[in-house]
């Protein structure tokens, strides 16, 4: 729960408390007026009952101390609240006290004691009395001394115990021999003043624990309070003012002393149902808990043994505590020979291991070498993670046979290599095709050129044509050699990117085309282009390229219009794994365009669109532009209308 | 450099290049002494005065056109040795190769070529490439007498 939510339920329950608390000073007070001042109705009153009376009263009374005492003593000895020590001891006390009370003052022993049965029943009753104010005194100064030092206070179990059994006894022992002096004295308006002995302990243990405060939150405690001032209105207000045995104040002196024994089993009571009800719930928390905790380690287990990789729990110096199914199968060691056998035997560096993976926060998947019993080792990962158990640090050790893995990227390493290899053979071999093709080639057509310079007079019409038709088709294979040989250079040169001005470089091509721009009488716009990474001279290639093409594949009759726009499109990383800004180059032209379907086909090698009779090309123009742009780290996208023009789009690396 | 007749060498291992040269250099009317060698051995053979040539007694060619990739010793060889030789190293030596990889044009000059021309495809290039290196050589650089 959040802090603030915190503070509001406590809040909350203050306020609570504090609304308890002041009912309960209400009832209290209610309660002792109410009690108190009853007696003002009894002023008058000329009530006399008998000794038959008494002995009843004082029966029930001693049934009642006894059963408090007892249960006040069992509780004292399931939880030792010093409190109840002190109740049950002083409630077994007066319980006896009060049974030698009703037995010597009963009607069948009078011959036997040496005092008159005027005197022996109010000192008897005092004895009582006393003993239980003085003990529950005690048991209030023990309360709170326990309360503001709880590790200090001890209770002082076997004095109790033992003072309560020897003042009992020296109690009968002193009724039954010693005579005693007069208890009422009628000349005082109090007649009989030693009943406010008891009282003054009362009120002292009364104002104690009120005092200590703990009624307002304690149930015990709020009818431990009720208890003691029914006691101390017993004493001060009804017996120190009883003029002679069996009369009103008397009786109802005895009363309330049964009412008082009560209201303190009524606090006794309720602690036992509030124990009750919390040992159920905990009884209740204790299956939810083992429940959950049985479903826990059956979720725990099923996902650990059905793991693919092993599992292997060791301590601080590593040695095996635990492992699942699969570290059998990996390590091929029977399960009950993996605890207590040592880390190393199984990971060489494995204490190395885990002392490196206890020191670091982040988990670490080490790679490492395992061994298997016959000596022979395989390549492993791990996983290590460190579970601090208190005292202990244990660690648990996730270990993946990797063989099958390393074997693969070994092969895949080979591979990878063996093409390369290919690679470079074939393009070599491009290279060098294109270049030994080139040199008959080139016999060809000086040959030819010198028999039409030379012998064309000699030649028929249709020799010069056949001579003429020769002398074409090997120009065509010229550039076509030429142009695979740029291309297949292409991929060997290694490239070399340096920051140039892209504006020098179409500015550049546009001057090179300028012959042919206006006899077509051709408008190129370029806005101010940015400051490329880029190898320059493959760069124009490519820029003479598409300008070229949008040159050339113009509608009849309409000058080419080509316009060139630039973007920038943010960052990017690059061939070279750098971050750096890109941009976007549109160019655009209003030419003949074609249709979409031939949107990839137009990049690759030897693809045309149109034969030679309508315009002529190696169509090998667009490969090589985007052999070029793939070099670079970019991209090249295309779209068109058929008869009306196309759009190529560059993504092209810039300088920083 | 007009009242002696200059000579220009030409060693290529093709006969129809050397055809070519050759008609090359009679489409720009050349009458100057022509010679040629068909691989690198013979080159130096020629220039040494050994072997076949021993009894030869023109003088040394005033510039040297040069093939390099020629079967027995190739053009690097040959280039290397005519470099190295006391006499014979004054003489101007043009590579005149189909190559154009940038390693053969490096090594060459770092053997000490003096310049380095591509085989045009054309014939027609091939009749202005030559024609404008004898203008070059014979009428606008100054050659070295010749003992």
């Amino acid at each position: 729960m959040s802090h603030n939510a915190n503070l509001a339920l406590s809040a909350e329950v203050s306020v609570q408390t504090q609304i308890t608390a002041h009912k309960r000073k209400t009832f209290y007070w209610l309660t002792f007026v109410i009690i108190a001042g009853s007696y003002l109705f009894m002023l008058d009153s000329s009530w006399r009952s008998s000794g038959e009376f008494h002995t009843v009263l004082e029966v029930i009374a001693m049934l009642l101390a006894f059963i408090v005492g007892a249960i006040a003593l069992v509780e004292y000895h399931s939880r030792k609240d010093v409190a109840t020590l002190f109740v049950g001891a002083g409630f077994f006390g007066t319980g006896a006290l009060d049974c030698y009370h009703a037995i010597v003052t009963s009607s069948y022993f009078q011959e036997f004691l040496p005092s008159g049965i005027e005197a022996l029943i109010p000192w008897s009753w005092v004895a009582s009395r006393l003993f239980l104010s003085v003990m529950l005194c005690l048991g209030c100064y023990y309360s709170i001394l326990a309360k503001r030092q709880p590790e200090k206070t001890v209770a002082p179990e076997k004095i109790v115990f033992i003072g309560t059994a020897l003042l009992t006894l020296g109690c009968f022992a002193f009724f039954a021999f010693v005579p005693l002096p007069p208890a009422y004295y009628p000349e005082l308006p109090f007649h009989r003043p030693e009943e406010f002995v008891p009282a003054f302990f009362f009120l002292a243990a009364l104002i104690g624990f009120y005092h200590k405060g703990d009624w307002r939150t304690n149930n015990f405690e709020h009818w431990l309070i009720l208890s003691l001032m029914v006691d101390f209105i017993c004493q001060a207000v009804y017996m120190a003012f009883s003029g002679t045995l069996f009369d009103i104040e008397f009786d109802v002196a005895h009363i309330l002393k049964c009412v008082s024994y009560l209201l303190m089993l009524t606090g006794l009571l309720y602690n036992i149902h509030v124990s009750f009800s919390s040992i159920h719930q905990e009884m209740r928390v204790r299956e939810i808990t083992e429940e959950e905790l049985r479903y826990s380690q059956i979720r725990k287990s099923a996902i650990i043994d059905s793991m693919a990789d092993g599992l292997i729990i060791v301590d601080s110096e590593g040695t095996i505590e635990e492992a699942n199914a699969s570290t059998e199968t990996i390590f091929e060691r029977p399960l009950n020979t993996l605890n207590g056998l040592h880390i190393s035997a199984l990971l060489p560096d494995g204490l190395e291991q885990i002392n490196t993976a206890g020191t670091s926060d982040t988990p670490a998947i080490p790679e490492t070498t395992a061994t298997l019993k016959d000596g022979s080792s395989f390549p492993v990962s791990l996983s290590i993670a460190s579970m601090n158990l208190g005292r202990h640090t244990k660690y648990s050790i996730q270990v993946r046979d990797i063989s099958q893995q390393k074997a693969q990227e070994a092969q895949m390493i080979t591979r990878q290599r063996e093409l390369e290899n290919t690679n470079a053979e074939l393009e070599k071999f491009a290279y060098i095709a294109s270049h030994d093709l080139q040199e008959p080639l080139r016999k060809v057509t000086a040959f030819a050129d010198r028999l039409q310079k030379k012998y064309a007079a000699v030649l028929d019409e249709r020799g010069q044509d056949y001579l003429q038709r020769m002398v074409s088709a090997t120009a065509r294979m010229q550039i076509l050699i030429s142009d695979l040989l740029s291309f297949s250079r292409l991929s060997t040169t290694e490239m070399k990117l340096e920051p140039y001005d892209l504006n020098k470089i179409v500015s550049g091509v546009i001057d090179d085309l300028e012959v042919r721009i206006n006899q077509s009488k051709a408008s190129v716009h370029k806005p101010e282009l940015p400051i490329l990474n880029c190898n320059p001279p493959l760069i124009r290639q490519l820029f003479q390229n598409l300008l070229s093409n949008a040159l050339k594949f113009q509608r009849p009759d309409t000058p080419p219009i080509i316009s060139i726009n630039c973007e920038n499109i943010g960052q990017m990383v690059d061939n070279n794994g750098v971050m750096r800004p890109w941009c976007r180059i549109e160019v655009k032209d209003n030419g003949i365009g074609f249709a979409d379907e031939y949107r990839e086909k137009i990049f690759e090698i030897f693809q045309r669109l149109h034969n030679r009779s309508e315009y002529e090309g190696t169509g090998m123009g667009l490969a090589i532009v985007r052999k070029i742009i793939d070099r670079h780290g970019g991209r090249i996208d295309v779209s068109s209308t058929e008869g009306k023009g196309s759009s190529f789009v560059l993504t092209l690396p810039l300088s920083f | 450099m007009n009242s002696q007749l200059v000579r220009i060498h030409i060693a290529d291992d093709d006969p129809d290049d050397r055809l070519l040269i050759s008609e090359a250099l009679e489409e720009i009317n050349f009458e100057n002494h022509v010679s040629f060698s068909v691989d690198g051995q013979d080159l130096l053979d020629y220039l040494l005065r050994q072997g076949d040539y021993s009894s030869l007694s023109d003088p040394l060619p005033d510039i040297i056109l040069l093939d390099l990739n020629m079967p027995r010793k190739d053009g690097r060889e040959a280039l290397r040795e005519i470099k190295k030789h006391d006499q014979l190293r004054q003489i101007p030596v043009i590579i005149l190769t189909t190559s154009q990889a940038e390693e053969d044009i490096l090594s060459s000059y770092d053997l000490g070529s003096n310049s380095f021309i591509v085989k045009p495809l054309s014939f027609e290039n091939m009749v202005e490439a030559i024609s404008k290196v004898t203008d070059y050589w014979f009428k606008i650089v100054k050659l070295p007498r010749k003992p």
